[in-house]
């Protein structure tokens, strides 16, 4: 059984810059190939076919309340094939599915599900988009590095809040705009199971 | 986080404004996504001007009321 499976679509403006979030990932934390569906490569029936051979899903960009989006925009993950991750946890950097989905995950037997309860927002400006891109990664690097949950999690919010700081220290050049969307996202970060 | 109620909109308004007078970025790059919808730093700057409700309008008061 390997560790993490990692998924990120590419096929419109907001999954160019998500994608980008993930390569951050992929280059910092040396992410072999073979455990990658990106791209093109990022659709229900590849995750379908790969996932029983992993622990965790990684997952990068458009959720919506009851599901995660694949690169063809069908649905990687939603009510039909939660049964296929019982017993695995899955992470995102997505809008709304720690909503609906995800306390539908654990009731279906997922260990553990992180996600956001409403729209999340994603940015490439600089200084900026490193501080949310650290956030929002923050949890899958630290569970990539075999840290247990509770520390995953503490050094995610940890993260943020760090970012947040960041943020405002730009205040007069835009920093007070990106910290209030950057402090949106974290006020809807929810962890559920574990 | 107790920074929450420090800001009014316009003090957000003036720093995104600062941003743009900056012009470190071209009028038409995208500088931020949220769900479906790409804004650029005018897009934002118009949709937080804008007396009718939105999302990214939404997202900022909700952080400063």
């Amino acid at each position: 059984m390997r560790d993490i499976l990692y998924f990120s679509p590419r096929f419109d403006k907001a999954t160019e810059v998500s994608n980008d979030y993930f390569e951050d990932l992929k280059v910092k934390e040396n992410i072999s190939t073979r455990d990658i569906l990106e791209r093109e490569n990022a659709t229900r029936e590849n995750l379908e076919k790969k996932i029983k051979d992993y622990n965790i899903l990684a997952f990068w960009d458009h959720g919506q309340s009851d599901a995660l989006v694949a690169n063809d925009n069908q649905n990687a993950v939603d009510n039909n094939n939660l049964d296929l991750f019982k017993g695995k946890e899955i992470w995102t950097v997505a809008c709304l599915s720690g909503k609906e989905l995800g306390p539908k995950a654990i009731k279906q037997g997922v260990s553990f599900y992180q996600g956001y309860t409403d729209v999340i927002t994603i940015t490439s400006v600089p200084p900026f988009k490193d501080f949310f891109c650290d956030a929002l990664n923050a949890g899958i690097r630290e569970r990539k590095k075999g840290r247990p949950l509770f520390f995953c999690k503490l050094k995610q919010k940890r993260s943020f809040r760090r970012g947040i700081n960041q943020c405002h220290k730009f205040s007069s050049m835009g920093g007070l705009f990106f910290e209030k969307l950057l402090k949106f996202n974290f006020d809807h970060l929810v962890y559920l199971g574990g | 986080m107790s920074r929450k109620n420090k800001e009014s909109l316009e003090d957000v308004i003036k720093s995104l404004e600062n941003l743009i007078n900056l012009k470190t970025l071209s009028d038409n790059d995208p500088i931020l996504t949220i769900d479906n919808e790409t804004y650029t730093l005018q897009d934002a700057l118009d949709a937080l001007q804008d007396k009718r409700p939105n999302k990214l309008k939404t997202i900022i008061l909700d952080e400063i009321e």
